[in-house]
């Protein structure tokens, strides 16, 4: 629990520093590379994790053929509940922006 | 080309642990040190987010219908990845969690790993860089057959980066705050649906 508080202030924090921050250029950029470094040290850092586990390859086929059904079964429900919610309060408008 | 670079990434620390390049010591950090990573995360996202307030103002004078957007994303996704969980032996609420990354492969797949397993991370990771990458396919397709409010939907939390120029090249530039406003939203609502998906 409080390990998921902590994600969650430091979200919270960063909104409400950016928001009565003035926006600036630079810092925006600053941001921006700060943020694709952390991503790419946690994305290593991940793969150096599934890197020491045994019997990998199994694992990885496994891991591949159930993220695509959930990918899929995710994308054509997604698909089918903004269509209703289009055709329950867009009718009027004829469905589009 | 990011996906490239997170990709090569993950690669690179996939070989240089599995061939045992990675010294214990490093090792031991690798463990420890993700969750710091996830808090500058999140932090530099909020910050951006904030950052971007005439583009949220501006919203609030547009159609009201595009909060609706992400709600029928969230849903649709859940019940996807409901759904999926009920024919794969991975378990409901973890098929939930994984599907609950809206896309967004570089926050879930580390959340899952820390938090859960390292099987749930890789197939977080790899089940959202698909949602992205088959989003980047299909926009075109989707717009045409289903409008452009699915569209949006299918890229999930990416719809506010990788996929707003494919998604306003096809379905046109007015979509683009929609979309912005939907991926802003799914990116605030991942780090709040994941714990308590799977359990604190």
């Amino acid at each position: 629990m409080s390990s998921n508080l902590i994600l969650l202030v430091s979200l919270l924090a960063g909104l409400l520093l950016g928001f009565f921050t003035k926006p600036a250029a630079n810092r925006a950029r600053l941001a921006n590379r700060l943020l694709m470094a952390t991503i790419l040290v946690l994305i290593f850092m991940m793969g150096a994790r599934l890197g020491l586990m045994p019997d990998l390859g199994e694992r990885i086929l496994a891991y591949g053929r159930a993220a695509i059904v959930i990918t899929i079964s995710a994308l054509i429900f997604s698909i089918i509940a903004v269509r209703i919610l289009v055709w329950l309060f867009m009718r009027k408008r004829g469905g589009e922006l | 080309m990011m996906l490239l670079a997170i990709i090569s990434c993950l690669l690179l620390g996939l070989g240089a642990a599995y061939i045992g390049l990675m010294p214990p010591e490093v090792a031991v950090f690798v463990n420890e040190a993700p969750f710091y990573c996830l808090c500058a995360m999140l932090f530099i996202v909020g910050y951006g987010m904030g950052q971007d307030k005439n583009t949220l103002r501006g919203l609030f004078k547009e159609n009201a219908f595009v909060f609706l957007v992400p709600v029928g994303t969230i849903i649709g996704t859940l019940v996807g990845g409901l759904l999926a969980g009920l024919i794969l032996p991975l378990g409901i609420r973890e098929s939930m969690a994984v599907a609950g990354g809206f896309g967004w492969y570089t926050y879930s797949a580390v959340y899952l790993a820390e938090m859960h397993s390292a099987d749930l991370g890789a197939i977080a990771f790899l089940s959202n860089v698909s949602r992205e990458m088959l989003a980047i396919i299909l926009i075109p397709a989707v717009v045409r057959f289903f409008g452009a409010y699915p569209a949006v939907s299918i890229c999930g939390a990416t719809s506010m980066d990788v996929t707003l120029p494919l998604l306003a090249h096809y379905a046109g530039s007015k979509i683009g705050a929609a979309a912005f406003l939907h991926g802003a939203v799914l990116s605030f609502v991942t780090p709040l649906l994941l714990p308590l998906l799977i359990g604190f």
